[in-house]
């Protein structure tokens, strides 16, 4: 049996920007154990301006279109590309990225049996109040995270099994990446069951988290707590 | 003596945050002061912390159940003898070791 040229074309294509994106966060997710300050505010929405810039270019060839957005996305993440996708529906150059409306361009190359790709939402994060006080370097830690704000902690909505919901609590976000910061790794019992809360919430948000530790014996220790 | 008292307060503090549950205190601010109180107990005078590592199993006495365990955990849950082990390479080796083994 022949290949399917539209369903090669929609995986080649989108795997092979998925590809370039998935080089980018892993990029990303091992830059943040070492300095979460610059590089993911490098990767963030940057593709959404492309895809702007090209919707009002109506006159430009596709061709063109496709190009550009696919300069635009070797520096974009996969969920950066996901969340353009999205917010933007129609558009020619974006078929060439995953989750896009393919059938834009597969309509002008005569293709129209596209097969969708998942698009991600933004993240629903809220925002609770953090009423601890403390003058002790701990707290300035914490509160210094990347996307911190002033009094108040990052929280992602975790359902429970019954049906009820339960904020679980970070200190800093910034794009799909939502931090905790470990002044001091405790091997306790609560300690553990904030790890797989956390864990639990971020599948259920498709986020990823980071523990950020100020030092490398705080870092060796917080690995061992997620491998036991 | 004095150790023992100030064990003991140390110990009612790690309690509540250990086993209060979450309708009563969020678990996840409780982790926060556990990593706060880790800090302050690793600062502490490494002669006296030793005095305290000896005197939290005689609390522990005082408590039963899940808190007494608690209690007696409290020098592994917050690293308490690698602190007091920082400048011995090979008492610290000992300790990893034990604590892999633990885990």
């Amino acid at each position: 049996m022949p290949p399917d040229p539209v369903a090669e074309f929609t995986v080649g294509v989108g795997e092979g920007l998925y590809g370039t994106g998935k080089a980018a966060v892993t990029g990303v997710r091992s830059a943040l154990t070492t300095n979460p300050a610059t590089t993911v505010r490098d990767v963030s929405y940057g593709i959404a301006g492309m895809i702007d810039a090209v919707i009002a270019a109506e006159d430009t060839p596709a061709r063109i279109q496709l190009k550009r957005t696919t300069d635009a996305i070797t520096s974009a993440s996969a969920r950066d590309i996901g969340r353009a996708v999205g917010s933007v529906a129609g558009n020619g150059a974006l078929a060439a990225v995953p989750g896009a409306a393919p059938s834009k361009v597969f309509a002008l190359h005569h293709l129209d049996k596209a097969r969708p790709r998942p698009t991600f939402d933004p993240p629903q994060v809220g925002w609770v109040r953090e009423t601890v006080r403390s003058s002790k370097p701990w707290k300035l830690y914490n509160d210094t995270a990347t996307g911190a704000r002033a009094g108040h902690a990052p929280a992602l909505t975790r359902k429970m099994p019954d049906g009820s919901t339960r904020p679980v609590k970070f200190d800093g976000i910034q794009a799909d990446y939502v931090a905790d910061r470990k002044w001091k790794v405790v091997d306790a019992p609560h300690a553990r069951a904030l790890l797989l809360r956390q864990s639990d919430v971020l599948a259920q948000h498709r986020l990823i988290g980071v523990w950020e530790a100020p030092s490398l014996a705080q870092k060796k220790k917080a690995l061992k707590l997620k491998k036991g | 003596m004095i150790a023992k008292q100030v064990a003991g307060i140390i110990v009612e503090y790690v309690v509540f945050l250990e086993l209060t549950g979450d309708d009563e205190l969020d678990p996840d601010t409780a982790v926060k002061m556990s990593e706060s109180l880790a800090g302050s107990l690793e600062e502490l005078e490494k002669g006296f912390l030793r005095e305290l590592v000896d005197a939290f199993p005689i609390v522990a006495e005082e408590y039963t159940g899940e808190a007494r365990e608690v209690v007696r955990d409290i020098p592994h849950s917050f690293y308490l003898e690698e602190a007091l082990a920082a400048d011995d390479p090979a008492r610290l080796a000992e300790l990893e070791a034990l604590r892999d083994a633990r885990d």
